[in-house]
């Protein structure tokens, strides 16, 4: 109960600690920094964006448009700027699309504010609204599409997890355009409502758009009223992948047999299904329904980086020796592996800092400008210990400390961490499901399934068997948990690599995959 | 087994209460050691005394004074008669009584100068032996000092002659009463003599028989609780003492004596003993140490020194041997003398000790460790006497708060009343897992305690909100049994599913069925039947701790797979981990596809699948079936010459590349070399280097574009040939198939590339009486098959579209559309009857094609179109299309090789619809002489009433695909399409 009390204290050191500390990690990782895009690049009008790769701000994009009553597919860029005013974000979204097969054309300015609000647990809640009249002209079938009114209103709420940000939300729109001219001119009414997920982490992020639209078209000619109306569900979903591949030298004389290349990149998908009525040859609208459905892709060029080649000469032919030489690649095992005893117990303080290096940090909105202030000052407090018995200058001391202050670790109480102390399974798993944040997914009381059940510690039980559901217990096919075991250097490092597939893979299939398929 | 639980409740408490906030599993805070606040060491005396007061009389007699005769005997306030006699039911005699009173008091030494110098003053053939006689006196003259006898009862007693003295002399040697003792020890112990007469002695029914003058001073001795009287409300005061009353008198009088005589009496309780065999000096002796948790709740030791061998030892003490001192301590063992060795831990103990420290005699008052738990309030503490005032809610079987009644708790009714207790220096006094000092204890916190022999000597910090509204019990259902009516949780920290100790608690977590009950899943209004294992429940109970309201919420994991195979409800399903699981689907349970309603049917082998699973114990419950949107189709599978893979860009190279259309290995669009990637998540395991056939099956992603699904390399060296045919037998896992077309097996490995309806599967996916092409490979002069490619395709009753010819009659909007008589294509053949026949419209549905385009239904009017000859493609009884397209009656195939016309964009999608198609292989069919002869047609023209078929499905323009092999009904002569079908 004394948890949701200090979150907010938590969250708000946090952000002092992760600007500073993202300051050294960008120059250690900037290489390895997959292109990233944060809930919102997508826009809020039912597309699809990759980052430009040279230009700042600017994304390639596309966009289905039902407004002519046929599925038009444009493409063109979108350019992002956005401000942040603390509790207020101003971002404007310029669009620029055409469809030069069909001789369509968009423009598109839409500027919206977002009020943020932090709450006591530390989740966010999100506002938005449109702060200006938007603007957007539409040329398609030879018909000028003219917007007149939108009522546009968006609500989130991003729960900021120690190694994943979550957000869910829903948007809903009114659009009305005036086709052609004049004060007696058709109008094209589309009603949309969107459903928003999205999850940002170092290792991928993810954000998916479901949205309804309902279109409908109204035209008088003189006392005569002509009405259509359609339907169309647009999914869209953009999330980073990674590959490790490892290929292997071709000259015999090198000092190292081979290595691991990570690559990544980005995709995003759009996925449409409408039902529209078929238009006769005068272009007037018949009974029949058509159903459209199709999709398309932006995909990024994949980035490759080669990862160190640990010394791990000692464990030729060892069980696990992949995982082990991917997770010294990546830096989440410290050191050079020629002293790496796969069959040593973790202590808690070396379980932390590999979890850690692990997690990484969470990056920031790239198409956010703001003038960060680190205060030196702040800088100097954080070398306060949370615990007794961790001092600065022990070793993982950074480790621990952000952990603590991430909300990661309690230590075992009365503010020991106990950082010699070996750690045990149910500590390990409790760890990284308390950094995912994931503890939701099973009730508090959990029953796990593993044989020892009974014997798991009951505090970790609840982990055990989220981490059991998303997969991260995978390697342990004995059915026994053996939660109060150490847990040695080799296990530790599966379930990190499984805990590095799962952010770097698996849960985007969740926000991406699953959501077309379903 | 307590500790165990201990460490688990403390655990739960933490889950409990969502305090959790350590990693804590093996928190273990060490304490100091205990610094005993007293040490004390034996008797070297013990021996002997031991010795002495092993009085046969009393051992083998059940004399009620046992207990209270070897403790005066131990602490040698009266003796024996020696020769192991106590003399239990004798009277004494007054000078005894004295001596007895004297004793008692510590002043032996003293009567014994008094009685020297008494004896000095004699003659010295006057002299009093043995010495028992002597000191008499000196207890006599101590007597007439202290004013217990008179001067002249003192030279009554000093008379030699005692047989002279009369009655009313003082006589020595008479029977001491009951009175006369009272007195004796009233005045030695100058206890106020309590004159007004109090309640006391006056409630005795004999109180008149005392002399008035002893009244004051029997008052004051029965205040003191020294001596009581008989069962019958008697004092008897001139009744004789025997030896036995005396005894139990000296013990009653010890809160006033000890002190006198420098001794200390506690109570306690044996902790631990530890023995040390010492062999240091030549002999063996046991070194003993009892810890002995006093009654203040502090820790005293005792150090005895003992011999190893059974007492009495054999060792002669004449013989010079080196002898150690032998410090130990006379031990009644309920009813059983001996040393130390009788003490056991766990024994409640009352001790008397020494001012010199030293361990004198020790009554064993209970064998065994008493325990019981404790759960209530801590009202306050006394940090300086260790106590603890507590308010009783109810006891416990063991110190875990799962035993609690939560009924009991729920009604608890503040009487006031509490108790008091103190609280073992040694206490674990546990709260919130961390141990805690018994000064940081807060009144009006919830404990259970652990009391052994009447002393808190733990404390286990409950942190649940215990008193809160009643009958409200919650956890995850175990088991749900509406039949016989009654449902099981787990544990509230979900353990509870191991067999043996925690099994015995299910039936502690069983809760009967009240005889109706609400419930509710999910939110909404449930039976009971519907609550299931794994579901979170929040149960009402009722007086009799039934159930009667069940609030339950659902907890189903997703589990998405690939369909490998369905057979009935039984799934068979391939995990993203590749394991394969089955999963039996209950009649009834929901199947949804695009978010409507659907049935298992519609999930083919090679499609995903999700389900929405809740898994507890050994229970599995399936809520919803749902199936892929859009299935995974194969779009295309091509043979090539492999070149090489490209693992950096994650795509192979192939030339030559052939692609498989119904059934023959077509030339493909790409000459020289093609690049193909990999799907995501496909793992090609073809060497880099290797030379051979790559037979691939490519699916098209989002973007359009070709991505290998699963691709088998097969050496150059074989005999091809493809099988068109259908199974006659499949063995159920699909490795080996019988044609009926030839007698020689086909083999189906792991590698083959298997599609059935379009979806990648595996062999087991192959039924019989499949249609099946497939394309193998035979190495040498083998009798088998070896399969690289099968495309089957489920045998289909599929019933296909018709089409009509006939000349409108009668239209009634939305509804029907009659024809006067009509014509039926069958074949290229129309087959004429000559009868009306109704078609049924559906506005959704209903298309009309004219010259122009499409037309517009709302426009069709029977006025217009009366008369008027239309072909009707129609779907049983329901048209689908209309169309005014002239007749035709001459039959063209031919396969298509390309497009006429239209446009694309750069995705390659279509924006103008192509107008006509390339054709190769034309045939026109010849009624005359029902033969299809060679045509010269390399072009056909579509115009916008063409009515377009493909597989029985009506299609646009670009819906007809190249390799496909076309029907078409012309006008005689004319190139331009009227109806166009592909089978």
């Amino acid at each position: 109960m004394g948890k949701k009390i200090c979150n907010e204290q938590k969250h708000t050191m946090h952000i002092v600690v992760s600007r500073i500390l993202a300051m050294a990690l960008v120059l250690v990782m900037l290489a390895a920094m997959p292109v990233f895009a944060v809930e919102g690049s997508m826009g809020y009008e039912g597309g699809i964006s990759m980052p430009d790769r040279f230009v700042n701000d600017t994304y390639t994009y596309s966009e289905v448009v039902f407004v002519t009553g046929k599925p038009i597919l444009m493409k063109g860029t979108l350019v992002i700027k956005k401000s942040d005013k603390g509790d207020t974000v101003t971002a404007t979204y310029t669009y620029k699309l055409a469809d030069e097969a069909r001789n369509a054309t968009l423009t598109r300015v839409n500027i919206y504010d977002t009020k943020r609000e932090t709450k006591a647990n530390g989740q966010i809640v999100e506002s938005t609204k449109l702060s200006r009249q938007p603007t957007e002209v539409i040329n398609a079938g030879g018909k000028v599409y003219t917007l007149l009114s939108y009522d546009f209103a968006r609500s989130a709420l991003k729960d900021p997890q120690p190694a994943i940000h979550y957000t869910a939300g829903e948007i809903s729109g009114k659009k009305v355009y005036r086709v052609g001219t004049g004060a007696t001119a058709p109008t094209v009414t589309i009603e949309s409502t969107g459903k928003i997920y999205a999850f940002d982490q170092y290792w991928n992020s993810a954000q998916t758009l479901t949205e309804t639209l309902q279109i409908s078209y109204l035209e008088r000619v003189g006392t005569t009223v002509i009405k259509w109306g359609g339907t169309a569900e647009v999914t869209l979903s953009g999330a980073g992948k990674q590959r490790f591949m490892y290929l292997e030298n071709e000259p015999y004389q090198i000092s190292f047999s081979g290595g691991y290349v990570r690559s990544n990149w980005n995709d995003g998908i759009l996925d449409y299904n409408a039902k529209l009525p078929e238009f006769d040859k005068n272009g007037k609208a018949t009974d029949r329904l058509l159903t459209y459905a199709d999709k398309t892709l932006l995909e990024s060029e994949p980035i490759h980086n080669r990862l160190m080649v640990p010394d791990l000469n000692h464990m030729k032919g060892y069980f696990s020796l992949e995982p082990i030489r991917i997770l010294f690649g990546i830096g989440v095992i410290a050191g050079t592996g020629e002293d790496y005893n796969p069959a040593k117990y973790v202590t808690r303080s070396e379980y932390i800092a590999m979890v850690m290096r692990a997690i990484k940090d969470i990056p920031a909105d790239p198409n956010v400008r703001t003038t960060a202030v680190v205060n030196r000052n702040r800088q100097a407090a954080n070398g306060t210990s949370p615990f007794l018995d961790v001092k600065e200058g022990d070793a993982n001391f950074a480790e621990i400390e952000d952990a603590s202050k991430r909300g990661i670790i309690y230590g075992r109480g009365q503010a020991y961490f106990r950082p010699k102390e070996y750690i045990t399974r149910a500590e390990a798993v409790t760890i990284l499901v308390r950094a995912l944040g994931l503890g939701g997914l099973a009730p508090a009381n959990a029953v796990t399934p593993f044989i020892d059940n009974d014997m798991i510690p009951s505090y970790a039980r609840n982990s055990v068997k989220v981490a059991s559901d998303i997969g991260l217990l995978q390697d342990n096919q004995s059915g026994i948990f053996s939660g109060r075991s150490f847990i040695s250097n080799e296990q530790t490092a599966l379930m990190l690599y499984r805990l590095i597939v799962y952010m770097g893979d698996e849960i985007a299939q969740d926000y991406r995959d699953r959501m077309f398929q379903y | 087994m307590l500790k165990r639980l201990r460490a688990k409740k403390i655990l739960i408490y933490s889950i409990l209460a969502a305090t959790l906030t350590a990693m804590l599993s093996g928190a273990v805070v060490t304490l100091a050691e205990e610094t005993p606040e007293r040490s004390f060491t034996g008797y070297a005396l013990a021996l002997p005394i031991l010795a002495n007061l092993d009085y046969t009389d009393v051992r083998q007699t059940n004399t009620w004074a046992k207990e209270a005769i070897w403790e005066i005997s131990a602490l040698e306030f009266m003796k024996g008669y020696g020769e192991k006699r106590f003399g239990v039911n004798e009277t004494l005699t007054v000078e005894q009584a004295i001596a007895v009173a004297y004793n008692a008091v510590g002043r032996e030494a003293d009567a014994q100068a008094a009685a020297e110098l008494l004896d000095r003053a004699r003659a010295a053939d006057a002299r009093l032996y043995p010495a028992p006689k002597m000191w008499s006196d000196g207890y006599l003259q101590l007597a007439a000092n202290d004013g217990l006898i008179t001067q002249q009862d003192f030279i009554d007693a000093l008379q030699t002659d005692q047989l002279a003295l009369t009655g009313d002399n003082f006589l020595r040697g008479a029977s001491a009463t009951r009175e006369e003792m009272a007195v004796f020890l009233g005045k030695l112990l100058t206890l106020a003599p309590i004159n007004p007469q109090t309640r006391l002695f006056n409630s005795y029914r004999d109180w008149q028989e005392a002399d008035p003058y002893n009244v004051p001073m029997l008052e004051a001795i029965l205040q003191n609780g020294i001596m009581h009287g008989d069962n019958t409300g008697r004092f008897r005061p001139k009744a004789a003492l025997t030896r036995a009353e005396a005894a139990q008198i000296l013990v009653n009088a010890e809160p006033v004596t000890l002190p006198l005589l420098g001794l200390s009496k506690f109570k306690g309780t044996i902790e631990a003993i530890t023995v040390q065999q010492d062999n240091r000096n030549g002999t063996a002796i046991n070194r003993r140490k009892v810890l002995v948790r006093n009654s203040n709740g502090l820790l005293h030791e005792m150090n005895l020194v003992e011999p190893t061998v059974s007492f009495p030892s054999s060792r002669n003490e004449l013989s010079g041997a080196l002898i150690n001192q032998f410090e130990s301590v006379v031990v009644n063992n309920l009813g059983s003398l001996g040393t130390g060795s009788l003490l056991r831990a766990g024994q409640e103990i009352s001790y008397v000790v020494d001012d010199q420290n030293r361990t004198r005699y020790i009554q064993v008052a209970k064998s065994g460790l008493s325990t019981t738990y404790i759960l209530g309030r801590v009202i306050s503490t006394d940090v300086a006497t260790r106590g603890l005032v507590f308010q009783p809610y109810q006891t416990l079987p063991f110190a875990d708060i799962r035993y609690a009644d939560a009924k009991t708790l729920a009604n608890i009714k503040l009487s006031g009343n509490t108790s008091a207790w103190t609280v073992s220096n040694g206490a674990k006094i546990f709260s919130d897992f961390v141990y805690k000092t018994f000064e940081s204890i807060e009144p009006e916190t919830h404990y259970i305690l652990t009391v052994q022999n009447g002393m808190v000597t733990g404390m286990d910090g409950v942190t649940v909100d215990l008193l809160q509204e009643e009958g409200i019990v919650s956890g995850i259902v175990q088991e749900n049994n509406p039949d016989l009516g009654y449902i099981t949780l787990y544990a509230a920290d979900g353990s509870g599913i191991s067999a043996g100790l925690e099994n015995g608690y299910a039936s502690l977590r069983t809760y009967p069925y009240a005889g109706s009950i609400t419930t509710t899943r999910d939110g909404k209004t449930a039976t009971p039947e519907s609550v299931l294992p794994g579901d979170s429940v929040y149960m009402r109970l009722d007086d009799d701790q039934a159930v009667e309201v069940i609030s339950a919420a659902s907890y189903y994991v997703p589990v998405h797979g690939t369909l490998l195979n369905r057979s009935g409800n039984n799934l068979r399903i391939q995990l993203p981990n590749g394991q394969v699981s089955n999963y039996d689907v209950p009649i009834g349970t929901p199947v949804y596809q695009s978010g409507r309603i659907s049935s298992l049917d519609k999930a083919l082998a090679g499609d995903d699948v999700k389900l929405l699973v809740q898994e507890s114990g050994g229970n599995l419950a399936i809520r919803e079936v749902n199936i892929s949107r859009s299935p995974k189709l194969v779009d295309n599978i091509y043979r090539a010459t492999f070149e090489n893979t490209d693992d950096i860009r994650n795509l192979m190279t192939v030339s030559g590349v052939r692609r498989y259309l119904n059934g023959a290995w077509e030339l493909s669009d790409e000459a020289g070399m093609m690049s193909i990637g990999f799907a995501d998540g496909y793992q090609s395991n073809i060497d880099p280097r290797a030379v051979g056939t790559v037979f691939f099956a490519v699916r098209k992603d989002a973007a359009g574009r070709e991505k290998i699904i699963k691709a088998v390399l097969r050496d150059d060296e074989r005999f091809e040939s493809v099988q068109n045919d259908t199974i006659l037998t499949a063995t159920p896992d699909g490795s080996r198939l019988q044609l009926y077309g030839i007698s020689a097996l086909v083999l189906v490995d792991e590698d083959t590339i298997v599609v059935r309806d379009n979806r990648l599967v595996d062999g087991s996916a192959i039924r019989a009486n499949d249609q099946a092409k497939i394309s193998t490979g035979k190495i040498g002069s083998a009798t088998s098959l070896q399969a690289d490619v099968v495309v089957a395709q489920a045998e289909t009753g599929s019933k296909g579209l018709t089409i009509y010819r006939g000349r409108i009659l009668d239209y009634v909007p939305n509804t029907t559309l009659t024809v006067e008589s009509f014509a039926k294509l069958s074949g290229v053949k129309w087959d004429f009857s000559n009868t009306p026949k109704t078609f049924d419209i559906r506005q959704n549905e209903t298309r009309l094609l004219e010259e122009g385009g499409i037309g517009n239904m709302r426009d069709f009017t029977l006025a217009e179109w009366k008369g008027k000859t239309v072909s009707l493609l129609v779907d049983g009884s329901k048209v689908l299309e209309i169309s005014n397209a002239p007749y035709g009656d001459a039959a063209l195939t031919g396969k298509i090789t390309g497009y006429v016309g239209g446009t694309l964009d750069t995705d390659g999608k279509w924006v103008v619809e192509p107008s006509g198609y390339k054709i190769s292989g034309a045939r026109t069919y010849n009624p005359l002489k029902y033969t299809w002869e060679l045509g010269t047609e390399t072009e056909i023209t579509l115009e916008p009433h063409t009515i377009l078929l493909r597989k029985g499905i009506s299609v646009s323009a670009s819906g007809i695909q190249i390799g496909d092999q076309i029907t078409m009904i012309r006008t005689v002569g004319s190139a331009v399409g009227r109806i166009i079908r592909v089978e």
